[in-house]
């Protein structure tokens, strides 16, 4: 008996025990939707490791971590309130999730535009008015090819939908942060989120995954599996950054998923500090001519750490432009992986598509793997694709200490000059100096805890 | 040879290979504070090799001798530690570094140095108004502090930055290794004003180059020749003005005579 099939039959006990349990108080078309998810996700299972999208990553030791999930009201550590928020970030919405669980008394609503609209927590699983969420959620990814996210809409339970009308600017960054604190024992969580974009409006979105501030959970396991869904209109102009920070013992499946109309324009940063598995996967449909989208990636790991960056760019139509960097810096016996696909249709005239993978090794034992999959249909177009492995430039460090700067800080500096291309295209100074910090406390070791206020 | 303990600088007897070839063949050398010492020779003569044996960089193995640097012995130092006291070394072919503002590699390096003088650290604002001053007499343009280490810089503006951070870190022991090679008169001159606005009597340099015209301009104490290895002459000023209108076959010949 596989793997996979073991695990699938260990989840329907727990499915049936969420929808009687946490799960209970929904409407209809909620229950309907999960059970149609855990139907597809049983048809699948977890993803061997002969899948060909799974190449590299070993899903046995995530599928040992399917823990059970179990939301429920989880004691705020006192040292939580002071906990300074992602990106230094005071002002502006704010949206917190304990252990998979909207928490209010963290969260901050003010700041949005009129008209803009966020369901979240109870409303997204009970009230009528919201059952029109029954047709957008899922529109974007596709659960019968994605077991994770057949899993995450099989546990749907809390995250949020966040709707920009069509003109609107939202003018500071909307951020959520879902957190995990000790509940006494490991948990899972699969949180949710829709982002639509109305016709030329304008928003930045920060998606941070972390750990608690005192860092008590670091030891036990935890294993998010989140799906987010980006729904473009024409003209709409999006910049997304999403943060995987939740620690070395930690499991993460992440799937970003956007669909792109005329003309618009997706900007995402994922950086990934660290995880035992982190799966890193974004889908990017380009469905209407003009649309543009730009995906950057920074990883640095240590340890035994591994992240899988699985990257699909599907070029519908023509004239769309997509551009993909990722730049992994691996110490340690760390190993990140990135596959970039990109589907160029056949009508897909006029296509720019490029993608580089660059890796700054920093120890002998690390190991980074790249795999690009151009598949063209079409014959005007312009793809390039390019990778590179290296390591710190030893003529560069000799310069720096022979200025007085110590052996640490000299690497420190040279391994920020490296991911600069990736923070700088945060475009915002402050958001800028955010990521800069996390990359910095990640380098000195202190990535399981956040900066104390 | 002289055993002088008033020298910062002592080296004595060193030989030193690069890439498994000998290169330096027991080289002494004195350098008092306050005194300004050039050193000529051919290309390929061991005058880098000597800078990246004082700075302490790994391709330069020293196989025998030692150095005294304010006493202590050199070769126990780091070379950040080296930096932090007070040694500099303007590179022949200084390195381009993507990413980092110069502005940023010179606070952290100032204040590095600071720190093991035990001085306060210098907040950004107080670091840039010095940065800015020094640049002026560089006639440099303050936007070059925001450009990354040397990076797409000319010849000159690379020679010209390397004095800028000499002017900023102000060592005690400052070797310029050909910083006027490829200079227009100009920039010679200009390179010329920073190195003596540093000048002082517990400051010391050793001036590394390939011409003559560089030392009417900062007048040396001494002036040494290295060949084949060594020191194979001192003199005044008037020895470079003197290889300059001989050449150096004439003293590889009588070394190797
Ligand atoms: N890293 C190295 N590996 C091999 N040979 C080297 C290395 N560095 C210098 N050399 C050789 O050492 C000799 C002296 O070089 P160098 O000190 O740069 O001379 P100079 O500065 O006087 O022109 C040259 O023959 C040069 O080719
Ligand atoms: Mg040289």
């Amino acid at each position: 008996m596989s793997v996979a099939t073991v695990q699938a039959t260990a989840f329907e006990a727990d499915f049936e025990r969420f929808e009687r349990g946490a799960g209970a108080s929904a409407p209809d078309w909620l229950h309907a939707f999960r059970r149609d998810a855990m139907e597809k996700f049983r048809a699948q299972g977890i993803p061997g490791p002969k899948h060909e999208d799974w190449l590299y990553t070993r899903t046995a030791p995530l599928a040992r971590n399917l823990l059970p999930f179990a939301p429920r009201a989880a004691q705020i550590p006192g040292s939580l309130a002071a906990h300074r928020f992602a990106l230094g970030l005071e002002a502006g919405p704010r949206l917190v999730f304990l252990n998979g669980r909207f928490e209010p008394s963290l969260s901050n609503g003010e700041g949005l535009p009129e008209g803009v609209t966020l369901v979240h927590g109870a409303a997204m699983r009970g009230e009528e008015e919201h059952a029109h969420l029954r047709a957008e959620l899922g529109q974007v990814v596709d659960i019968a090819r994605h077991p994770f996210a057949a899993l995450n809409s099989a546990f749907l339970y809390d995250g949020f939908v966040l709707h920009v009308p069509p003109g609107v600017v939202v003018e500071q960054p909307v951020q959520t942060l879902f957190l995990h604190t000790p509940v006494g024992e490991a948990v899972s969580v699969h949180p949710r989120l829709l982002l639509v974009a109305g016709a030329n409006s304008q928003v930045t979105f920060i998606e941070h995954y972390g750990i608690d501030c005192i860092g008590a959970l670091a030891g036990a396991p935890c294993f998010t599996n989140a799906v987010t869904e980006y729904v473009l209109e024409a003209g709409a102009n999006v910049r997304t950054i999403r943060i995987q920070r939740e620690g070395t013992n930690t499991f993460h499946v992440g799937m970003t998923a956007a669909k792109q109309a005329r003309d618009s324009r997706l900007d995402h940063i994922s950086l990934s500090l660290g995880g035992a598995i982190d799966r890193n996967e974004i889908h990017v449909s380009l469905d209407e001519p003009g649309a543009e989208c730009n995906l950057h990636g920074l990883y640095v790991l240590g340890h035994e750490e591994h992240v899988d960056n699985h990257t699909v760019i599907r070029h519908q139509v023509p004239h769309c432009k997509s551009t993909q960097l990722f730049k992994g810096v691996l110490g340690g016996k760390s190993n990140g992986a990135f596959t970039g696909r990109v589907v160029v249709a056949q009508d897909a005239q006029k296509t720019i598509a490029e993608q580089a993978n660059h890796n700054l090794l920093l120890s002998d034992h690390a190991v980074t793997e790249t795999r690009p999959q151009l598949e063209i249909y079409a014959d005007d177009v312009q793809c390039a694709h390019g990778a590179t492995i290296g390591r710190l430039d030893e003529e560069a460090l000799y310069y720096l200490r022979s200025r007085g700067v110590g052996p640490r800080s000299a690497r420190n500096l040279l391994v920020h000059a490296f991911a600069s291309e990736i923070t700088e295209a945060a475009g915002d100074q402050q958001l800028i100096d955010g990521l800069e910090m996390l990359i910095a406390s990640r380098l000195e070791g202190r990535a399981n805890v956040p900066e104390e206020a | 040879m002289s055993n002088d303990t008033n020298s910062l600088l002592s080296v004595r007897g060193v030989h030193a290979a690069a890439g498994g070839k000998p290169i330096l063949k027991g080289l002494d050398l004195e350098v008092k504070p306050g005194e300004v010492h050039a050193i000529m020779g051919p290309n390929g003569s061991g005058k880098s090799t000597l800078a990246r044996v004082l700075t302490g960089h790994e391709s330069a193995e020293v196989t025998a001798g030692e150095v005294l640097y304010k006493g202590q012995d050199l070769f126990e130092l780091a070379p950040e530690e080296r930096a932090r006291e007070g040694m500099f070394l303007a590179f022949q072919y200084p390195v381009e570094i993507p990413g980092i503002a110069n502005s940023t590699l010179l606070r952290e390096g100032l204040n590095a140095i600071r720190d093991h003088r035990g001085e306060s650290e210098l907040d950004a604002i107080d670091f840039l108004q010095i940065a800015r001053a020094k640049a002026d007499i560089l006639e440099m343009d303050h936007a070059m502090l925001s450009r990354a280490v040397n990076y797409g810089f000319s010849g000159g503006e690379k020679k010209r930055n390397e004095v800028l951070q000499m002017l900023v870190l102000e060592p005690t022991l400052a070797i310029l290794d050909e910083t006027d090679s490829g200079l227009d008169i100009d920039a010679l001159k200009i390179v010329a004003k920073g190195v003596n606005a540093l000048r002082a009597e517990n400051r010391s340099f050793i001036v590394i180059t390939h011409y003559q015209r560089l030392l009417d301009y900062i007048v040396p104490d001494v002036v040494h020749v290295l060949a084949d290895g060594r020191i194979a002459k001192s003199g005044d000023k008037d020895l470079a003005l003197e290889l300059e209108a001989k050449g150096y076959a004439w003293l590889e010949e009588g070394a190797n005579a």
